[in-house]
C-alpha cells in the first residue's frame, strides 16, 4: 500500500513537473498602440521562443514553473517579464521606440537572428529606411526601394517595375492588406500606388515561399497598412514638387477603434492647365494627375475579437478636350472634342481577428480587388441654322480590366514551441474584361450604341494550404508545407499540389546553411507589349487553350550576422524553371482589338540562375544594405526567335546596389544611393536587304522591298546603367511637432542612361542610332510634417 | 544656422549642375558594332523552270549606301554533291541555269560566292505539286452582313508527310502579262490555321489533316472586285468576260516560313507598338531564301 502511495506521488510530481501552460497575447508600440509584425518573443539565454504574427499575436506553451520572458522588436527596447507560470495566463507586450532613448544607438534591439531563420530568400525592409531614401520628384516610393534588393530588376529607367530572379512583371503576388494589386504603377509607371505613410511592414519574398503563399510565380510582396494611432490623434504630410499628401490617424470614440486615412494627389495638371488654355485662346485643355487614397478603420471588440476594414483607391487620369466655335453664312457651328486616358485599382479588405484559444488564432478575410483600364474619345457637333439646331454626338470607349472578390480563412496554430503552424484556404472570384469596345452615336435625342470584343471571362480559384515551422532539433529548423490550388474557367478545371520547403541549419555558433525548393502554379497571365506596366497591359486567365504558368525554384546559401550582430549577410544561389509562359506573338500588339487574345500570344519557357550577395544593416546611426546579383534569364517559345533560346528582355549580368542613410546628428541625415546595372537587351535592326518576291499574290507590286534584320532576339544590349541619388533631411522638432526639409538629386551625376534606341539621321543626313534617356540630373526639394 | 548653410549649400549644388551645358540633353548618339555586308540570295525554284537565283547585298543599317545587285557572283547548283549546273548571270543579280531545271521531290544544294563577301549556302527543296480531286464554283452561296460570296470547294489528297500549302485565285492580265490576284479569300475551315484573313493568298500546312483526303471551301466577295463577274458575267460595271483560274502551290516549309514572317514584317513595319519580326533565312548568310514550289492550276468553272 505504501508502495503504491509512493508511486502515485511520483506520478504526480512527473506530472506536475511535466505540465504545460501557454501564454499569449499581443505586441505592440507603446506610442501609438500598433501591433508590432515579426517581433521576438523568447526566453532569454535559450533558444525558445516565437514570433508574432501579422496581427502582432503570439502564443507560447512553455513548461510550468518562474520564467523570464523578453520581446523584442527592431528599433524597440527589449522588455522583460518575470512570470510564475502556473496557469494558461495573456501577456501583451508594449515596447517603446528606442527613439525615445536618450543615447541614439541602440544597444539590444534585434529580431530573430538572419541565421536562425528557416526562411531564406525574404527580406523585410522596414518604412523608416525606405523613408530615407532619396527619391526621384521627392515623392519617396516603396517598389523603387524593392527594385533596389538583390534579385529584383526595376525593368526601364524610373520605372515601378518589379522582375523577380528572371520573372516576369506579372509573376509578383503585390498584397496590401492581404488584396492583390494587379497594377502597382501611377504615372505611367514612373511612381507607385503605394503611399508609404500609410504603410507598416513592407516585405519581398523571392524564393523558399511558405505554402501559405500561391498564385503567383516569382515573388511576394506583402505589405501591411498601418492600423491608425489607438493613443492620439496624430499625423504626418508632405508638400513636394509634384504631389503634396495628408495621413491623419488616431483613436475613434476610445482606444478600442482607431483609424487612419491618407490622401495624396499630384498637381501638375492644375499648374499646367492655365498654360494650356492660353496658348490654344481657351480652346484646349488638358492634363495628366493620379490620386491615391488610403484608409483603415480597426475596432477591438474584445481579447479575442478584432475587427478590420481597410481601402484603398487610386487613379492615373490623362485627358485632352478642344472646342471649335464658328459661324459662316448665318450658320452657327460648335464642334467639341475629348479625348480621356484614366485606369486604377480599387481594394478593400474586411478582416476579422479571433483567438479561438490560447493556440489557435483565426483570420477571416472578405476582399475585393479590381483593376480597371479606359480609353476614351467623344466628338459633339452643334450646328445652328434658321433656329434649327442638329446635335450629333459619337463616343467611342475601350476598356479592360480584373475584378476579384476573395473569401478566405487562416489559422495561426502554436502548440508548442518547437512548431508553429498555419493552415487555411480561400476561394477568389476572378472577372476578366479582356478589352472591349463601346461605340454610342446620338443625333437628335435619338441613340444607338453597340459593343464588339470579347465577352467578360468567370473564373474560380480555390486554395488550401498548411504549413509547419518546426524545430527537430536546435541546429535544423524547417518550414514545410503544401499549397494546393485549383482553377475553373469555362468548363476547364486545372489543378496543382506544390510541395514546398525551406530549412537552415546553424553549422557554426553564427553561420547557418539554407536550401530551400519551392513549386509554384499561376492561373492568370499579363499580356504585355513592353512590360513596364503600362496600363494598356491585359490581365488574362488560363483558358482552355492557354495553360497556367507553372515554376521550381530551388535555392542554397549562407546566412550570419557580423559585426557585433549589426550587419545580417547572405549569400545565395538559385536556380528557377518557368514554363507556359506567355507573349504577344510577333508583329501582334494590344492595339489589335478585332479578335481573340489567345491567338495573338505564344507559349513558351524560361530558366533563371545566378546569385545574390547581399548585406543589411537596419539599425544605428548608419543604416542601407550593399546588394549585388550575378544572374543569367533566357526564354524559348516554339514560335520566337525561331524557337532558339534568347535572353530575357531584363536578363542583366550584374547588378549592384548601395544604398546608405547616415544620422550625422538630431538636425541632419544624408542619404545616398548608386545603382549598376548591364544594360538591357534590346532587339535592334543590324542591317537591310532585299526581299525576294515570286510574283505570287500580286507580291511583285509591293513599293518597298527591303527587309530588316535582327539578329537574335534580345541580342543587343544597350550601355550599362548606373546612377547616384543624394538626399538631405533638415529635420527641426518643435514643441508640437516637427518638420523635415528634404533636398535631394536623382541622378546626381548626371549620367545619361538608356531608356530606348531609336534610328534617325545625323546633321548631314546619314544614318545614326540614337539613345534616348529620360532623366537628366532632377534637384528635388520638399516639405513634411510629423505631429 | 548650420544647418541652414547646408541646405542652402545643397541648392546651389544643384543649381549650378543643372545649369551645366547640356545638363538636359537627353538624346545622344550611340556607336553600333559594324555588321558587315552580306550577300543575300532569294531563290524560288520550281518544276518546269530554270534554276534562277537572285543575288544582292545587305547593307550595314547605319550606312547611306543602298543595297546592290551582285553582278560577278558565282551561283553553283549541287545534287546530291555533285555539280548539276553554273549559273549564268542574266543582269541586275539575277542567274539562271541554260537547261537545268528542278524536279519534284528533290533537294538541291546552292552555294554563292563573290568576291569581298563570305560564300553562303543552303538547300532548296522541290515539293511534289498537289494533287486536285474535285474544284467546283457556285455564285453567291454565302452571306455574311449582306455581303455574298462565291464559294470554291476544293478537294485534295494530302501525302502523308509535312507539307504547305498556297492557294491563290487569279486572272490574266493581257496588259500586264501575267496573272494577277483577284479579291481577298476568305475560308471558314477550323482545320487550316490561316495566317491572315484579308489575302489575297492562302497559306496553311496539313498540321490537321495529314496524310488524308482534304476539303476547303474559299470564299471570294461576290459585291465588288472582279469576282463579281463571276456572278454576273453580264454585268455593267466590268462587262468584260475573263477567265480565272485557282493556283494551288505546294510549298517547301522554308518558302512558308520566309514569306509569312516577310509579309508579316512588311505589315508592322514602323508600328512602335508591335514586336520586332525577324524574317525567316535558311541561307548560310541569315539573310535570304532558298526555296521550291510546285504548282497545279485549275480552270475555274461556273
Amino acid at each position: 500500500m505504501r508502495f503504491i502511495l509512493f508511486s502515485l506521488l511520483m506520478l504526480l510530481s512527473v506530472w506536475a513537473c511535466a505540465q504545460k501552460f501557454t501564454i499569449s497575447g499581443y505586441v505592440s508600440d507603446s506610442e501609438t498602440g500598433e501591433k508590432l509584425i515579426s517581433a521576438n518573443v523568447f526566453i532569454p539565454g535559450s533558444t525558445t521562443g516565437t514570433t508574432t504574427n501579422v496581427y502582432g499575436f503570439y502564443s507560447l506553451t512553455l513548461p510550468a514553473g518562474k520564467i523570464t520572458l523578453s520581446a523584442r522588436y527592431i528599433g524597440y527596447q527589449v522588455i522583460n517579464a518575470e512570470i510564475d507560470l502556473i496557469k494558461s495566463q495573456p501577456l501583451d507586450f508594449i515596447l517603446s521606440a528606442s527613439i525615445q532613448l536618450k543615447e541614439v544607438e541602440i544597444v539590444e534591439t534585434r529580431t530573430e537572428k538572419i541565421q536562425e531563420r528557416s526562411q531564406m530568400s525574404a527580406i523585410e525592409i522596414p518604412v523608416s529606411q525606405i523613408k530615407a531614401i532619396p527619391a526621384m520628384f521627392g515623392e519617396v516610393d516603396v517598389l523603387k526601394a524593392i527594385q533596389l534588393l538583390p534579385g529584383v530588376h526595376g525593368g526601364s529607367e524610373g520605372q515601378t517595375g518589379i522582375y523577380v530572379r528572371g520573372g516576369g512583371p506579372d509573376q509578383n503576388l503585390i498584397l496590401l492588406d492581404g488584396a492583390p494589386v494587379y497594377n502597382p504603377s501611377h504615372l505611367l509607371g514612373f511612381f507607385s500606388v503605394f503611399n508609404a505613410d500609410a504603410i507598416k511592414n513592407v516585405t519581398l519574398i523571392k524564393g523558399g515561399f511558405p505554402a501559405r503563399y500561391g498564385g503567383r510565380l516569382s515573388s511576394v510582396i506583402d505589405i501591411n497598412m498601418k492600423e491608425g494611432n489607438t493613443k492620439k490623434i496624430s499625423g504626418e504630410g508632405s508638400i513636394g514638387i509634384i504631389s503634396s499628401k495628408l495621413a491623419l490617424e488616431g483613436p475613434l470614440f476610445s482606444e478600442k477603434t482607431s483609424f487612419i486615412i491618407s490622401a495624396r494627389r499630384t498637381y501638375l495638371d492644375i499648374l499646367t492647365r492655365p498654360l494650356i488654355r492660353a496658348s490654344s485662346n481657351g480652346d484646349a485643355t488638358g492634363g495628366l494627375y493620379f490620386y491615391d487614397l488610403n484608409g483603415k478603420v480597426n475596432h477591438k471588440f474584445s481579447d479575442k475579437d478584432h475587427l478590420y476594414l481597410s481601402a484603398y483607391t487610386g487613379k492615373d487620369r490623362f485627358f485632352i478636350r478642344t472646342k471649335d466655335e464658328y459661324e459662316y453664312n448665318g450658320q452657327r457651328s460648335v464642334s467639341k472634342n475629348q479625348f480621356g486616358l484614366d485606369w486604377g485599382n480599387i481594394t478593400s479588405t474586411l478582416r476579422w481577428n479571433h483567438v479561438l484559444s490560447n493556440k489557435l488564432f483565426l483570420n477571416t478575410s472578405l476582399i475585393f480587388s479590381r483593376y480597371q483600364f479606359n480609353v476614351g474619345v467623344e466628338n459633339s457637333n452643334e450646328i445652328t441654322f434658321q433656329n434649327t439646331t442638329n446635335r450629333e454626338t459619337f463616343k467611342l470607349n475601350y476598356y479592360s480590366g480584373i475584378n476579384d472578390v476573395t473569401g478566405k480563412v487562416d489559422f495561426d496554430y502554436y502548440p508548442n514551441p518547437n512548431h508553429f503552424v498555419k493552415f487555411g484556404g480561400g476561394y477568389i472570384y476572378h472577372t476578366f474584361h479582356t478589352g472591349a469596345l463601346q461605340f454610342k452615336f446620338t443625333e437628335n435625342n435619338k441613340s444607338t450604341d453597340t459593343t464588339v470584343g470579347p465577352r467578360p471571362i468567370y473564373a474560380g480559384e480555390y486554395s488550401l494550404y498548411v504549413e509547419d515551422d518546426f524545430k527537430p532539433t536546435d541546429l535544423v529548423k524547417i518550414n514545410a508545407g503544401i499549397h494546393s490550388s485549383a482553377f475553373n474557367v469555362k468548363k476547364e478545371f486545372y489543378y496543382s499540389v506544390q510541395p514546398r520547403i525551406s530549412a537552415r541549419y546553424i553549422f557554426t555558433e553564427d553561420w547557418a546553411l539554407k536550401a530551400s525548393f519551392a513549386t509554384m502554379t499561376q492561373y492568370i497571365h499579363l499580356l504585355s507589349n513592353y512590360g513596364v506596366g503600362l496600363p494598356t497591359d491585359l490581365w488574362v486567365p488560363s483558358t482552355p487553350s492557354v495553360k497556367p504558368q507553372q515554376s521550381w525554384q530551388g535555392a542554397v546559401g549562407v546566412a550570419r550576422t557580423i559585426f557585433n550582430e549589426q550587419y545580417e549577410l547572405s549569400i545565395e544561389g538559385f536556380y528557377k524553371e518557368m514554363k507556359n509562359l506567355i507573349e504577344y506573338k510577333e508583329g501582334a500588339g494590344f492595339m489589335e482589338i478585332g479578335g481573340d487574345w489567345q491567338t495573338k500570344i505564344e507559349s513558351g519557357k524560361g530558366t533563371a540562375y545566378g546569385s545574390e550577395f547581399f548585406i543589411q544593416k537596419k539599425e544605428g546611426k548608419l543604416t542601407g544594405w550593399i546588394g549585388y546579383t550575378l544572374a543569367w534569364t533566357n526564354r524559348q517559345f516554339e514560335n520566337l526567335n525561331f524557337g532558339k533560346v534568347f535572353p530575357y528582355k531584363y536578363d542583366r549580368r550584374h547588378d549592384v546596389s548601395i544604398v546608405a542613410s547616415y544620422k550625422l546628428n538630431k538636425k541632419i541625415n544624408v542619404s545616398l544611393t548608386w545603382v549598376y546595372g548591364t544594360g538591357n537587351a534590346a532587339t535592334l535592326e543590324l542591317a537591310n536587304y532585299k526581299a525576294g518576291f515570286d510574283g505570287t499574290g500580286g507580291s511583285d507590286f509591293y513599293y518597298y522591298d527591303q527587309l530588316n534584320y535582327y539578329g537574335e532576339r534580345n541580342s543587343f544590349r544597350m550601355k550599362a546603367y548606373h546612377r547616384l541619388d543624394l538626399g538631405i533631411d533638415f529635420i527641426k522638432v518643435r514643441k508640437r511637432w516637427t518638420r523635415t526639409w528634404s533636398v535631394g538629386a536623382y541622378n546626381a551625376y548626371n549620367r545619361k542612361n538608356p531608356y530606348f534606341m531609336y534610328f534617325g539621321n545625323d546633321d548631314f543626313g546619314n544614318p545614326a542610332l540614337y539613345q534616348v534617356s529620360l532623366f537628366p540630373v532632377i534637384p528635388s526639394i520638399s516639405y513634411s510634417f510629423k505631429f | 544656422m548650420k544647418s541652414n548653410f547646408f541646405l542652402l549649400f545643397f541648392i546651389s549644388c544643384l543649381i549650378s549642375l543643372s545649369s551645366c551645358r547640356n545638363a538636359f540633353d537627353t538624346v545622344v548618339e550611340v556607336d553600333l558594332p559594324k555588321e558587315e555586308p552580306r550577300l543575300v540570295p532569294n531563290a524560288f525554284l520550281q518544276p518546269d523552270s530554270l534554276f534562277t537565283v537572285e543575288v544582292t547585298n545587305s547593307k550595314f543599317v547605319l550606312d547611306s549606301a543602298s543595297t546592290k545587285p551582285i553582278l560577278n557572283a558565282e551561283v553553283k547548283v549541287f545534287e546530291n554533291g555533285i555539280l548539276l549546273a553554273t549559273l549564268i548571270n542574266y543582269g541586275n543579280g539575277v542567274y539562271k541555269g541554260i537547261s537545268a531545271r528542278p524536279f519534284e521531290g528533290r533537294i538541291y544544294d546552292l552555294t554563292v560566292s563573290a568576291p569581298g563577301y563570305p560564300e553562303c549556302s543552303g538547300k532548296a527543296f522541290i515539293p511534289y505539286r498537289p494533287v486536285i480531286k474535285n474544284l467546283t464554283f457556285r455564285d453567291s452561296t454565302y452571306s455574311n452582313n449582306n455581303t455574298f460570296y462565291g464559294e470554291i470547294n476544293l478537294k485534295f489528297d494530302d501525302p502523308g508527310s509535312e507539307n504547305y500549302y498556297l492557294i491563290e485565285v487569279v486572272t490574266f492580265d493581257s496588259l500586264l502579262e501575267t496573272y494577277i490576284p483577284v479579291g481577298f479569300l476568305k475560308q471558314q475551315d477550323s482545320d487550316i490555321h490561316s495566317e491572315d484573313n484579308f489575302t489575297t493568298r492562302l497559306f496553311f500546312s496539313d498540321e490537321k489533316f495529314n496524310g488524308r483526303t482534304h476539303e476547303i471551301r474559299l470564299y471570294l466577295p461576290a459585291n465588288g472586285g472582279d469576282a463579281f463577274i463571276i456572278n454576273n458575267p453580264d454585268s455593267i460595271i466590268n462587262p468584260v468576260k475573263k477567265d480565272y483560274y485557282l493556283f494551288f502551290w505546294s510549298v517547301s516549309k522554308s518558302y512558308y516560313n520566309y514569306t509569312l514572317t516577310k509579309d508579316l514584317q512588311f505589315d508592322t513595319q514602323g508600328n512602335p507598338f508591335s514586336e520586332p519580326v525577324p524574317v525567316y533565312s535558311n541561307s548560310s548568310s541569315k539573310m535570304g531564301i532558298f526555296a521550291g514550289k510546285s504548282l497545279t492550276k485549275e480552270r475555274i468553272v461556273k
